[in-house]
């Protein structure tokens, strides 16, 4: 599964969120993620992909797509 | 708009370990059925306590919970349970809507998950501090029942429910708002909480023979308080603005504070409050036919408060007819003075005086008082009745109800 599938499953799993709603370029508000969604969405990626999302990608993060390629560039924890 | 006008109360909303409506809770307890129970934490002696056993996060969608707990999900539940009791489902004017919101220690829950993932050497959620706040509740509410009047939270320990119905009926008879929502919230049935409250060697242990009767306000052989957790809402109107009879009025009330010890309740403090309450309501000791004490079952609290009742009454003590119900619902801290209203108001409106659960042998201390035992007592003459809440940190309040 890409990196942007996981994401999608992890917003729906997470907050109920409909998968048919979650576009990859759209901005997050327009699912209804708000900015203290985003941050619990970033906490919960930290677990999931065994990464560190640098904090400043709360603000400077806006699509999936941009967070997919941001993971993908991201060192695996070990 | 300042008015003297009685103050109604148009609706309750009740979420607590005996049920989630007035009628159901009531009904639960004047039949003598506790909701205490036991209850297990890692690393901790088992305690008794009153849960709520409903499923209180369904009152948000998943994506809404985000950034909400136990405590703000159970009060928007019991808000709305309020509103609808009061036929209210919408206002034209959300500045004109006042929340007067009590709890003693908001997200307990959350700051005692956060703290402990921390010191484990974890990460702490992002969303601790808002879910956390004290008054994270009272945003919670405002946010999805469009209240953009006042939205005030109320710490004040074991009183903060009672206060926060005090000032919202102060500031409808001021006119600065013409809808009050108001009561109490608390969810302390957390590790760390409950930690804390043994290491204070304030909690009953669960009776080992009969975990229901742990909580024994009175008794000769009380124990402590019991923990409960739960959210119990009113609506407040001045009596041009009702559209139907009211549950009951809202007579008067009184804060005043003990100003001696952080935690030894004070029989000073606890006797102004009530003559305070009486002055500010025009009734004589004997017009009030039932209190609905603080009765917390710990040792130091309840013959003070008998000596305050004694003191005041002074020659009706005798016939004043007194029960706590925290032996059935246990002690819901922050909520507690707004449940125990919730059970006045019933009392008055069903003529029916709940007993206090579980005591065989009454303190000879707390004497001198019509205590109500056993079983629920009919009570055809009963007009006005008046429910005590005396907290930590001296704080105490007491409201007085009166039959519509």
């Amino acid at each position: 599964m890409s990196t942007l599938d996981r994401l999608t499953h992890l917003i729906h799993d997470k907050f109920g969120v409909d998968i048919a709603t979650i576009e990859a370029d759209a901005p997050f508000a327009s699912y209804n993620l708000d900015s203290l969604t985003v941050a619990e969405l970033m906490f919960e990626i930290d677990d999931a992909f065994h990464v560190t999302v640098p904090d400043e990608a709360a603000t400077t993060v806006t699509t999936l797509r941009q967070l997919a390629t941001l993971i993908d560039g991201l060192p695996e924890k070990v | 708009m300042a008015s003297e006008s009685r103050i109604g109360i148009a609706g309750i909303g009740v979420t607590c370990p005996l049920g989630d409506t007035p009628e159901a809770s009531w009904d639960r307890l004047v039949a003598g059925q506790g909701a205490v129970g036991r209850m297990a934490f890692e690393g901790l002696p088992d305690i008794a306590a009153a849960q709520v056993t409903s499923d209180v996060s369904q009152v948000l969608t998943r994506l809404q919970q985000v950034g909400t707990e136990r405590v703000s999900q159970m009060a928007l539940g019991a808000v709305r349970k309020a509103l609808a009791d009061a036929r209210i489902d919408a206002w034209p004017d959300p500045e004109r809507v006042g929340l007067y919101l009590g709890t003693g220690m908001g997200g307990a829950a959350t700051m005692d998950a956060g703290f402990a993932a921390l010191h484990a050497g974890g990460r702490i959620p992002p969303l601790t501090v808002p879910a956390g706040m004290v008054n994270g509740a009272s945003a919670v509410v405002a946010i999805h029942a469009d209240i953009r009047g006042p939205v005030l939270t109320y710490a004040v320990a074991c009183a903060s429910g009672s206060v926060a119905m005090a000032e919202a009926a102060h500031a409808l008879r001021r006119g600065e708002i013409d809808i009050a929502i108001c009561g109490g919230v608390e969810a302390p049935l957390a590790r760390g909480t409950v930690a804390a409250w043994q290491a204070l060697r304030t909690l009953a242990p669960p009776a080992e023979a009969d975990v229901a009767h742990s909580c024994r306000p009175f008794a000769a052989d009380r124990a402590g308080l019991v923990l409960g957790e739960g959210a119990v809402f009113f609506v407040l109107r001045r009596e041009a603005d009702l559209p139907a009879a009211p549950r009951a009025w809202f007579a008067g009330a009184a804060v005043r504070c003990d100003a001696l010890h952080l935690t030894n309740p004070q029989r000073r403090g606890q006797v102004s409050t009530l003559k305070a309450a009486l002055a500010a309501t025009g009734l004589a000791p004997s017009d009030i036919g039932y209190c609905n004490a603080h009765g917390t079952a710990t040792a130091a609290g309840d013959p003070v408060e008998c000596e305050a009742l004694r003191e005041v009454w002074g020659d009706d003590a005798a016939r004043l007819r007194v029960s706590s119900t925290k032996a059935a619902h246990g002690h819901l801290l922050g909520a507690g003075g707004a449940l125990e209203a919730a059970l006045t108001v019933m009392a008055l409106q069903r003529q029916t005086l709940p007993a206090t659960l579980g005591v065989r042998v009454l303190d000879p201390r707390c004497a001198g008082l019509a205590h109500v035992l056993g079983e629920a007592q009919r009570a055809p003459d009963l007009r006005h009745a008046i429910s005590n809440s005396f907290a930590f940190g001296g704080t105490n309040a007491a409201l007085v109800f009166s039959r519509a």
